[in-house]
């Protein structure tokens, strides 16, 4: 059987209390819905001192829709995300990528900020964030920082966070008009994505108006995002699409469990392609 | 309303984790974290100093001496694969167990895994006092000398597949006055019952067994395992019951799998189409240690190589070879679907070579009659059967949509034949079958062989779960077998209560209920070709985005002989249609380079999820009863005979790339 | 640490370590055993109850997170002898076999009834795409919740 090492428990009820907790405990571990801290626990992979439930922190347990913005709190269910967010361009990528999340009970059990910190390369919601340049909102005992995304992943599995800080959610603008794309590529048998296509576009009078695109996977590692900026001048899509394999190309892929390099590759080319068409086709 | 079936949409099934009793021990096991190593230092725990036992093999064949290894209870100086058990600890607190377990300290010093039939043909000896890796040869069909115009050869091989059922192995032993109980989720009582008894010296009247309702099995709970042991010595050391329940990662690292079988095959013919010959080496990887199943599989698949065809020469050279991985066990088929993917796989090399449709060979090369291959195998003409079911499943559209087909045979493993017993009491008819149930179907042709005979409605009738106190003698569910040699055996013990009932002159079906009457009987039984059923099997694929192949419709017809239950064949066809499938998309259990299972979790196995099902067209047929008296063939292995080569060959048809290595190799997309 | 969870309506009080799972919980504490264990790390489904009205997978969970909340387990989809619907139409048309994967397909058949829209055969293959049946290949299983969820 697999069963967790001995811990102490720790539910918190406000941030303040947060704070001062996991500063007082040589190894927390924060608990949200807790399918991958659990699950790690079950493996020993952690032997934390003392978890620490933040389900109950009521900052966490909010989203706001402002007038351009939107703020997700980090506890925030991903099962409950299509109800709950507005319906512009970039909450629907948002939307789209949670809803592909494991099953029912894994959206349902899963929050945001689970999906967020984990770091893990199949995790989803990172990618779709990253394309639309959302911010991590990082919380410490001393006050709140904005980070970019696409800033927030520094390996596989290792976020910037540091120990006694926590993600209170994420915040992004929101944007209209946009067409949307989220696509991934997932084999049973691998257990991990081996590629994560999301992609936003807005096209006025047939002209690209903006194009955000991140890669992201277990081929790829930490997301990767593209703008239009870097394709100055290019309105066309086969050229996009092939700056976009040429940049695949230089990337470092390993033949290893999860495929060979090559199959990877045509992977990552075909949802590319596929994600570039799906927004993009004038 | 069906009773068993109700209580567990209710909650009330009895799983083997369902049974408790106070005061009881659960048993953690420690097992090798290495493929190959030599053991310095074990320390904590119940250990081979201690417990010294191997696991003899059991089955009727049984003989003292036997040519092959046998797998110790707990290792020795030696571990031979990941996973083997080193050592035991227990509590009467299971997490107290677990971190018991981590306080067991093992030392090793490794030594170089042999984990491919490659590395093990030309390695070293894995067991000391061995000349060399090889287990067993044989030698089936007779050596020819082909004047064939057409010679094609080709290497094919089936990765190892778990059974995974969704119940994993378990048991709870509880040695009390003098007698040794056993509640174990189990294919077979009696298995249990023998090996336990021979392993631990017990004499058998005192051991008792008890089938716990079965979450499945596939294969994977008919033998004896080092763990059934262990549970069993320590119930006797400690008076106590201890239960044993294993973890996914247990089932993944040292339950037996199936498959892991490569063949070199050469196949003969004229350029017509007429196949002369078949002949070539069938290695099986057995693992550490191997048992009479596993170390004869190389022959049990040469023997049943041409399916349903009439092929005049076949000679094929088996070979078991010893591994550094955990011991091979049956996985659902056992033989059946390597036999089928070889042939049907070479015979589709042979059509494309000579430019003809595959179905066209493959008709032309059947029987007009009886048929004895060079092997033994006697098969009926089954011409008029597929001629059929072509025209039933319509191949000329499933041809346009690039389809994959396979004709197949289902040979039951009726051999020892079985038991039954039946007991009136209080108004009910409860039934003991030797071959212990785990399927709905067993209940229901149960009831109906109850009615037929005694005229008592169904749901006066109960099957019980196996019990070897109630039932001595018996076999076990596996290879098709239960429907006819447990209804069979059923069926003679129904008319001898008959024919006791009408000797006091019970005539009524309300009397015989109303009496305290049972008997018992042992129907003994052979093989016969019209228990052999046929298997027409079609599969449509689609590459998704071309990196993605999934299999999106499966077509079978199936020869069941006479059904004793369409509804719940329906199941067991799909079952194992989707099961077959997955072997050929993502099904299998690699090992990385150290020799440690590559998938972690059940899913990472690759198993089937609903997401994963192909549209399926079932169609259940009877070509002929058998010759028992119900008319029964087997079934439940038909859909993993069938839909691996007929996947293989749909998915070949799209990427126009050959498909010989199962589950498929991505790469053959790039 | 004591905790008090409320199973099917009723209260379980009791004495646990932390590290206890919601899965352990059910079937040990509260000895209700229709609630299995397949494979430990969320991909079976086999020990799916409903928390708040919401499928989840007991073995993921620790019992103390699911203080506060209401839990129902098979034994709790109906009333004390009966089957609900989804049950039922499973157990009738025999879309199972060895019967281990019974109350995941029980509590995520109900789900789908109670909340979702325009079920279609499509639809229910996906929403119950983290149960796993080994034996039956689904198809019974699914025909059997889309015809129930249809006929409502
Ligand atoms: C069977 C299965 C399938 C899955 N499939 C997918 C999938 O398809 N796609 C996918 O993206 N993921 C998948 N996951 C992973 C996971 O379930 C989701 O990512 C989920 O959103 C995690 O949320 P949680 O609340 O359960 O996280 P938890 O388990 O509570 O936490 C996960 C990690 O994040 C940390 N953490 C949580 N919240 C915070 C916070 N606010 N601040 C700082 N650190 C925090 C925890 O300490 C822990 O290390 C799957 C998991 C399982 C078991
Ligand atoms: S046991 Fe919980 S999902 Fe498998
Ligand atoms: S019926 Fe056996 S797992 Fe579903």
């Amino acid at each position: 059987m697999k069963i967790p090492p001995n811990f102490k428990y720790i539910r918190t009820y406000t941030l303040d209390e947060y704070y001062e907790k996991a500063n007082q405990i040589s190894l927390p571990l924060i608990i949200s819905g807790g399918t991958v801290a659990v699950l790690m626990l079950k493996n020993r992979l952690i032997r934390p001192e003392a978890v620490i439930d933040i389900s109950q922190i009521p900052e966490l347990n909010i989203v706001k829709i402002n007038k351009d913005d939107v703020f997700i709190g980090a506890n925030t269910k991903l099962y409950k995300l299509k109800d709950i967010l507005p319906n512009d361009s970039a909450s629907e990528l948002i939307v789209k990528s949670a809803s592909t999340v494991g099953d029912i009970a894994i959206r349902s059990m899963g929050s945001v900020g689970g999906n967020v910190c984990l770091g893990d390369p199949s995790n989803d919601l990172p990618v779709a964030l990253t394309a639309i340049d959302a911010q991590a909102v990082i919380g410490k005992k001393d006050g709140i920082t904005y980070l970019p995304i696409k800033n927030f992943y520094i390996k596989p599995f290792k976020t910037v966070l540091n120990k006694g800080e926590i993600l209170l959610g994420v915040n992004y603008k929101m944007l209209n008009g946009y067409r949307t794309s989220y696509k991934k590529h997932f084999i049973n048998f691998l257990d991990h994505y081996v590629g994560i296509v999301a992609a936003i576009a807005k096209i006025e009078e047939n002209v690209i108006k903006d194009f955000k695109m991140a890669i992201g996977g277990e081929a790829v590692g930490k997301p990767v995002k593209f703008d239009l900026s870097e394709f100055s001048n290019v309105d066309e899509i086969k050229i996009i699409k092939e700056r976009m394999f040429d940049y695949v190309n230089t990337m470092h892929i390993e033949n290893n469990r999860f495929g060979t390099a090559n199959y990877k590759k045509k992977v990552l080319y075909t949802l590319i392609s596929r994600a570039i068409d799906e927004v993009l086709k004038l | 309303m069906n009773e068993r079936t109700e209580k567990f949409f209710k909650g009330k099934g009895s799983f083997v984790d369902d049974i408790n009793f106070p005061d009881m021990l659960y048993l953690e096991i420690v097992r090798s974290t290495k493929a190959h190593a030599k053991l310095l230092k074990v320390k904590g725990g119940l250990t081979a100093d201690a417990l010294d036992l191997t696991l003899v093999s059991t089955g009727e064949s049984y003989r003292k001496g036997k040519n092959y290894e046998v797998e110790p209870v707990l290792a020795k100086e030696k571990v031979l694969y990941y996973g083997q058990p080193v050592s035991a600890v227990y509590d009467k607190d299971k997490y107290k167990a677990k971190d018991l377990a981590e306080t067991v300290e093992i030392s090793y010093e490794e030594l170089k895994p042999i984990l491919t039939i490659e590395d093990s043909l030309s390695s070293e000896p894995i067991h000391e006092g061995r000349k060399d890796n090889i287990v067993s040869r044989f030698e089936v069909g007779k050596k020819f000398s082909p004047e064939s115009k057409i010679k094609l050869s080709d290497e094919l091989f089936m990765e190892r597949v778990l059974p995974n059922p969704l119940e994993t192995r378990g048991i709870v032993a509880f040695y009390n006055s003098g007698k040794l109980n056993v509640w174990i989720s189990t294919q077979s009582v009696y298995s249990i019952k023998n090996g336990l008894s021979r392993i631990l010296g017990l004499n058998p009247a005192d051991i008792n067994v008890y089938q716990t309702d079965t979450g499945g099995a596939f294969g994977s709970k008919s033998a004896v395992y080092p763990e059934y042991v262990i549970a069993s010595y320590l119930s006797i050391k400690t008076k106590k019951p201890v239960k044993w329940i294993e973890s996914r990662e247990e089932h993944i690292s040292s339950t037996r799998p199936g498959r892991g079988v490569k063949a070199q095959l050469k196949i003969y013919g004229d350029e017509k189409g007429k196949i002369d010959g078949i002949e070539g080496k069938i290695f099986v990887d057995v693992g550490a240690y191997a048992d009479d199943l596993s170390s004869t599989s190389p022959s049990w698949i040469g023997y049943q190589i041409t399916g349903p065809y009439m092929i005049e020469n076949v000679f094929i050279e088996g070979y078991s070879v010893y591994t550094n991985k955990a011991p091979l066990g049956p996985y659902r088929g056992a033989g059946r679907p390597e036999a089928a993917f070889f042939m049907e796989r070479m015979i589709d090399l042979y059509a494309d070579h000579l430019g003809l449709d595959p179905v066209d060979v493959r008709l032309k090369n059947l029987p007009e009659k009886e048929f004895i291959s060079p092997t033994g195998l006697k098969v009926l003409p089954s011409k008029a059967f597929f001629e059929d079911g072509i025209k039933k499943i319509n191949y000329a559209e499933l041809k346009k949509k690039n389809a994959g087909i396979s004709f197949g045979i289902l040979i039951p493993a009726v051999d020892g034949g079985e038991s039954a017993k039946i007991k009136v009491e209080n108004g009910t008819v409860k039934v003991w079958l030797g071959g212990n149930a785990h399927w709905q179907r067993h209940e229901l042709f149960v009831k109906r062989i109850i009615k037929e005979v005694l005229g008592i409605p169904e749901d006066k009738v109960v099957l019980m779960n196996g019990n070897t106190s109630e039932l001595e003698k018996g076999i076990g569910t596996w290879g098709s077998r239960s429907a006819i040699t447990a209804g069979y055996a059923l069926y003679k013990a129904a008319l001898a209560l008959k024919e006791k009932a009408e000797k006091i002159g019970l005539k009524e079906p309300q009397q015989v209920l109303s009496s305290e009457l049972s008997s018992e009987y042992y129907e003994n039984m052979q093989l016969d070709p019209s228990m052999i059923s046929f298997l027409l099997t079609a599969a449509v694929a689609e590459i998704e985005d071309g990196i993605k192949p999934v299999i999106k419709e499966i077509w079978a017809y199936y020869d069941v002989g006479e059904p004793l239950s369409l509804e719940a064949i329906y199941g067991q066809i799909t079952g194992g249609l989707l099961m077959g499938v997955q072997e050929v998309l993502t099904e299998a259990l690699k090992y990385d380079e150290n020799g440690k299972p590559v998938p972690e979790t059940l899913s990472a196995t690759g198993i089937a999820y609903s997401i994963n099902a192909p549209k399926y067209n079932v169609q259940i047929t009877s070509f002929g009863r058998s010759n028992t008296p119900h008319g029964a063939k087997g079934v439940g292995e038909a859909g993993t005979i069938g839909a691996p080569p007929a996947s293989a060959r749909a998915i070949e048809n799209l990427i126009k790339k050959r498909v010989n290595r199962l589950p498929l190799n991505l790469d053959l997309l790039t | 640490m004591k905790i008090k969870l409320n199973i099917n309506g009723t209260n379980y009080e009791s004495d646990v370590e932390p590290r206890m799972l919601l899965v352990d919980f059910i079937r040990d504490v509260a000895g209700l055993k229709g609630t299995h264990v397949g494979c430990e790390t969320g991909s079976c489904g086999s020990c799916m109850v409903l928390l708040d009205g919401m499928p989840v997978k007991s073995c993921l969970m620790l019992a103390v997170q699911a203080e506060g909340k209401k839990i129902i387990t098979v034994e709790g989809l109906s009333g004390k002898n009966g089957l609900n619907k989804v049950q039922k139409a499973l157990s009738e048309r025999k879309a199972l076999q060895c019967g281990f994967c019974a109350a995941g397909f029980s509590i995520i058949g109900t789900w789908i009834l109670d909340n979702e829209e325009n079920v279609d055969y499509q639809k229910v293959k996906e929403d119950i795409a983290g149960v796993v049946c080994r034996c039956s290949g689904y198809d019974q299983i699914i025909k059997t919740i889309t015809e129930v969820a249809k006929n409502e």
